[in-house]
């Protein structure tokens, strides 16, 4: 099956069998080091990416379905300008707090507290009269949406502190650009 | 580090290799469709000349040849143009078996470590019916953790050179295996050592076994090989029984302890594992007679790698779980009973020297103050016969600690792993050892030599070389060895450099030795620590659900704090998930570190004692829940039902 | 693309006369909504060109995604994702099937996973179709019979075959499911963390009725065991129905000894599970039995 996509920017085209899961595309057709979990739909969340700007967990997503749509992976984060900033947040809270992601779930991790962190501040965004000091998370959800990720390297309080630090960071520099 | 080597997949062969799913049957044949020239299958038959990989006196083989001995042992390789061919014909690809006619040996072929103090003959059953007894059983099941990541193992030639490019944990023991199968000259075997970080030991073993597999094929076909895999490993199972009686006044006389350990199908090891799990079997409390025996079994589960621990962390947490059953004997809490007996000056053995009893004092206090631990037990106590009617359960365990660190004297003196380091004519400092990849203190011992010499003019930079068949061996990254064991050593040998750099010509070269041989002692105990779990089981699932941990460790030697944290974290949360604990969503984490006043240079490893601690804790807050059979781990939902109901409902 | 691994033909009807029409002239086919069942079997990738040949993706077939509602009920198609329907229909829906969507996980599986997947996976049973029973849901089904697409609604509890799987009839395509909303006085709700992946220990429960005065109507139990199916009975129903809080201990115990009487002569479960479903029962009875004594006079 032929399939046309982008993939971190890039258009490309493959000649693909329909079933392949995105995971092992992007291993073996694309040669992405940055993800190595193919762990069969057992939900081990190390093979998260953005499918058309939504997590997604790579080895659920059959070729078919990424025909026409916009894939990004951490390898975006690297190497795009405006992906590269939002890393650069991220690191930066990791940093301030010395608490980071192991090197096992570190990418997948990362993507999904930037997409969570982009939530967070749409929601600040649209309720001026919310505290911005306060987590607009509650701990419920913040645990269902982490919970995707198995590794054990980091707990729910080490969550919120990155987030929260995550969003004060981004705000401060969306705040300075604007 | 150079980026990884990327060929083109056209002329790459791919492999995998098929693992057995049986154990303890014979290997006749193969069934398999007919290959075409595309493919390339190696069998352990096909391995003529040497069959097998050995390092420290045990060896087991690459592929089975006449007999699988575990599940998950690898039988067969096959290659191919591409991963997905191989796996669709890998899947039609069936061992044929048959039923061994005798069992193997599961009884120890290994000699049993004995070690004992006090009263020689075993007391009178009169004697000892008149003492108070209390009988422990602590036991951590044999467990395989699988990754679910992927690592490849590429090999290539290039001339008479043969290329490797893997994960690896020691990266000699790989070169070694290659050679003997290859026949290649260690110094044409070029390692290239990609970044990784082991859980479980996962990159020790199997690299060596899927390099050597790589490069026979890459030698046949003369095309680069790739081998796809995922990190797998296992940790031993132990099972501890411990005896003390004591008289009427509480004062402790008699102590045995009987530790059997299931190191899986190929022992690697086995009496560093003994001597390490002796040492965690000491008690620190004061007893008139102990004697201790420990036997490693062999069976036909996976072959168990060193998990960080190689018996120590078991073999503590055994100890420390019966130390809290102690406390029945005088009717005090656990950490009433810790710190009465701290009071007592402990042993100096051929494992370990001394105790140091203040400090394990302080932190039984301060650990004890902080979590309010012994109102806590009390009232968790009274509850425990009110499940039916407030519908969950608590329970508080306390432990304390010491950890120890690396091989042991003997082991190190056997090893004779080394380092070297060079103050060259360009004023640059060299360092030639294999433990500089993928490792974490790299950082540090950079700024560590930096230090000794910062205030020279005549010094340019510190240089790591890169792995080259000139490479010395640094023995394997495990153990936290490197941290605790080569950082000293490292130190010691950059002061000597800097001192003799503007008296003798250069280059200026020391070889030194990457263990601390100097102890008299097997060991040393280097940091202490005591640690607080707390934990909830409600009747609604019956999940052991960890509500909250108090964690205080007093090192020597704290490098960075943040690292340092960071490493207690993630070796309690780990082993949490390994003892089969659920984490609360409210889980709270207090951890908190003190330099001892001492300022003793040995380094400790963190990872080890966080370990052993964890588990028991765990296990003693798991018997004030439900008693005995809970504690033994891993532990589930349905133990702690079955134990709690006693299997009604 | 690799030669002679499957590489299945996508079929993307818009509507459901197109898929109607593909179905007639394609044999050996699937059904593909989320995905979220088919990629986590083992065998799903690579696998030989003799599994399915053909897939028929339902995720642009327009009806299957309509969500409406009036009064009494509401109706979603098979496509609508479960993330969906527990945002929209938070306010509308019964709370046990936002609380049931809920303990499924994260966004990111619930965004994936649609409510016709969820009622049709074939070797294990989702904790959804429990709750949509117990709150006496319908189905429409879409079968090709005749080279024509019939269409019939049904509840969904009568598709439950006698080993308790929920079961469509052959050829026939799970289009929209209609569910009451008018919320039941008392609801509950109770499911295991872990429901898939550790499926032998694993039970989902969902109960309604009605509270009137001290007394139960109308009420309904639900037992999801993933590897036995879906328990449920008229029987156990009638043993909560009319009965009057609060109980005695020995009441209590008599409901309790004839429900796992009931379950025991017709699944296979364990002792967890039936300490979980006993702890569960235990509960609904404190919380009633609470109620009951602490209604004001006036309503006593």
């Amino acid at each position: 099956m032929k399939i046309e996509c982008t993939i971190d920017g890039k258009r490309l085209s493959f000649s693909l069998n329909s079933n392949k899961p995105l995971s092992l595309v992007l291993q073996e057709n694309c040669d992405y080091t940055t993800i190595n979990a193919h762990c069969r739909g057992k939900n081990c969340g190390l093979c998260l990416v953005l499918l058309d700007n939504m997590p997604v967990l790579s080895c659920m997503v059959p070729a078919f379905e990424i025909h026409g749509k916009t894939i990004t992976t951490f390898e975006s984060f690297l190497r795009i300008k405006y992906f590269n900033r939002k890393l650069n947040d991220i690191e930066k809270a990791y940093e301030d707090l010395g608490i980071r992601p192991c090197d096992d779930c570190y990418t997948s991790r990362t993507i999904l507290f930037d997409y969570l962190t982009d939530i967070i501040i749409a929601k600040n965004n649209e309720q001026p009269s919310f505290d911005s000091g306060a987590e607009p998370f509650n701990v419920e959800s913040l645990v269902k949406e982490m919970s995707i990720i198995k590794c054990t390297c980091m707990d729910l309080h080490d969550v919120r502190q990155i987030l929260n630090r995550i969003r004060i960071i981004r705000e401060k520099r969306i705040g300075r650009r604007s | 580090m150079a980026e990884p080597k990327k060929f083109e997949r056209h002329i790459l062969r791919c492999g995998l290799v098929l693992k057995s799913k049986e154990a303890d049957v014979r290997l006749l044949g193969f069934d398999m469709p007919q290959l075409d020239n595309r493919y390339q299958v190696l069998t352990g038959k096909d391995l003529v000349e040497c069959s097998d990989i050995s390092f420290f006196g045990s060896s087991m083989p690459i592929l089975a040849v006449d007999t699988i001995s575990y599940v998950g042992q690898p039988i067969l390789a096959l290659f191919g143009p591409d991963y997905e061919s191989v796996e669709l014909m890998m899947s039609n690809i069936k061992p044929i078996t048959e039923p061994l006619d005798t069992k193997p040996e599961i009884d120890s072929p290994y000699p049993p470590l004995e070690f004992s103090w006090g009263i020689e003959e075993k007391p009178e059953e009169e004697i000892l019916n008149k003492l108070k007894k209390v009988e422990t059983n602590f036991s951590f099941d044999h467990s395989v953790f699988f990754s679910a990541l992927r690592y490849y193992v590429t090999v290539w030639q290039d001339g008479k050179n043969i290329h490797i490019q893997s994960p690896m944990q020691w990266p000699e023991l790989v070169r070694s295996s290659v050679s003997k199968i290859t026949g290649v000259n260690k110094k044409n075997i070029i390692l290239h050592e990609l970044h990784h970080a082991s859980k479980h030991d996962e990159y020790l073993i199997m690299p060596a076994i899927i390099a050597s597999i790589a490069s026979i094929i890459a030698s046949q076909t003369g095309s680069p090989v790739e081998i796809r895999t995922i990190g797998e490993s296992a940790r031993a199972g132990i099972k501890v029984k411990r005896t003390t009686y004591a008289n009427e006044e509480g004062k402790l006389i008699y102590d045995n302890v009987q530790m059997n350990v299931d190191q899986g199908a190929y022992p690697f090891a086995f009496e560093e594992f003994q001597r390490q799990a002796m040492t965690g079997l000491l008690p620190y409390y004061a007893v008139k007679s102990f004697k201790a025996r420990i036997n490693i079994h062999k069976s036909n589960n996976y072959p168990a790698s060193f998990c960080g621990s190689l018996g120590y962390c078991e073999a503590l947490a055994a100890t420390e779980y019966h130390t809290s059953r102690l406390s029945d004997l005088s009717s005090m809490t656990p950490a009433q009973m810790r710190d009465s007996i701290v009071k007592e000056k402990t042993r100096f053995t051929d494992y370990v020297p001394s105790y140091n009893i203040e400090t394990h004092r302080n932190n039984t206090l301060k650990i004890a103050d902080d979590s309010i631990f012994n109102r806590k037990w009390t009232a968790n106590t009274f509850q425990r016969g009110e499940f039916g009617l407030v519908g969950f359960l608590r329970g508080i365990g306390f432990a304390t600690g010491s950890s120890i660190a690396g091989f042991s004297t003997t082991m190190a003196s056997e090893c004779n792993f080394m380092a070297q380091i060079t103050y060259t004519q360009n004023q640059n400092i060299t360092l030639n050892s294999s433990a500089l990849v993928g490792n974490v203190d790299t950082k540090y011992w950079r700024s560590l030599i930096e230090s000794k010499f910062a205030k020279d003019e005549d010094f340019e930079s510190v240089i790591f070389l890169e792995q080259a068949p000139e490479t010395l061996d640094s023995g394997p990254d495990v153990l936290s060895r490197l941290t605790c064991k080569f950082t000293p050593q490292l130190a010691a040998a950059a002061k000597y450099l800097n001192t003799i750099k503007n008296t003798e010509k250069q280059p200026n070269i020391m070889r030194f030795e990457a263990e601390n041989t100097i102890s008299p002692c097997e060991f040393e105990y280097s940091g202490y620590g005591a640690m607080v779990t707390e934990i909830k089981v409600s009747r609604q699932d019956y999940m052991p659900v960890v509500k909250r941990i108090w964690a205080y460790f007093s090192l020597s030697v704290i490098i960075q704090e943040r690292d340092v944290r960071e490493r207690a974290k993630r070796a309690i949360l780990n082993t949490l998930n390994e003892c089969g604990a659920v984490i609360a969503d409210d889980f709270e984490l207090n951890l908190s570190f003190y330099t001892h006043p001492d300022g003793a240079e040995s380094i400790s490893s963190l990872p080890t004692l966080s370990n052993a601690l964890t588990m028991a804790s765990f296990a003693n807050a798991l018997y004030q829940v439900a008693g005995e059979e809970a504690s033994s781990l891993p532990t589930s939902a349905r133990k702690l039902q079955e134990t709690i109901r006693g299997g009604k409902n | 693309m690799v030669e002679g691994l499957n590489s299945p033909n996508i079929h993307t009807p818009k509507t459901l006369s197109e898929y109607g029409n593909i179905m007639l002239h394609n044999t050996n086919t699937s059904l593909w909504a989320g995905g979220t069942y088919i990629m986590t079997r083992p065998d799903v990738y690579p696998s030989r060109a003799t599994g399915t040949d053909n897939i028929i993706y339902l995720g642009e077939i327009e009806e299957l995604h309509r969500f409406q509602r009036n009064d009494r009920v509401a109706e979603f198609g098979a496509m609508v994702p479960l993330y969906q329907m527990a945002t929209s229909g938070k306010g509308v829906l019964p709370k046990i099937l936002v609380s049931n969507i809920e303990s499924i996980g994260c966004s990111i599986i619930t965004r994936r996973a649609t409510i016709g997947g969820a009622l049709c996976t074939p070797d294990m049973t989702t904790s959804i179709p429990g709750t949509l029973i117990a709150l006496s849901s319908n189905v429409e089904m879409k079968i090709v019979k005749k080279k024509r697409l019939h269409s019939r609604w049904a509840p969904i509890s009568r598709l439950v075959d006698k080993n308790g799987r929920f079961q469509l009839p052959p050829k026939a395509l799970l289009s929209r499911v209609r569910i009451a909303i008018n919320q039941p006085s008392y609801q509950k709700f109770f499911c295991t963390k872990d429901f898939m992946s550790k499926p032998e220990d694993s039970v989902a429960i969902a109960f309604v009725a009605d509270w009137e005065q001290d007394i139960l109507q109308n009420a309904r139990l639900v037992i999801t065991l993933p590897k036995s199916g879906i328990c449920f009975s008229r029987d156990i129903d009638n043993i909560f129905t009319a009965l009057r809080f609060p109980l005695e201990d020995s009441e209590y115990d008599s409901i309790y000894n004839v429900l796992f009487a009931f379950i025991s002569s017709s699944f296979q479960i364990s002792p967890l599970q039936k300490a979980i479903i006993r702890s569960f029962v235990g509960t609904v009875v404190e919380e009633l039995n609470r109620k009951a004594l602490t209604m004001p006079i006036s309503e006593n």
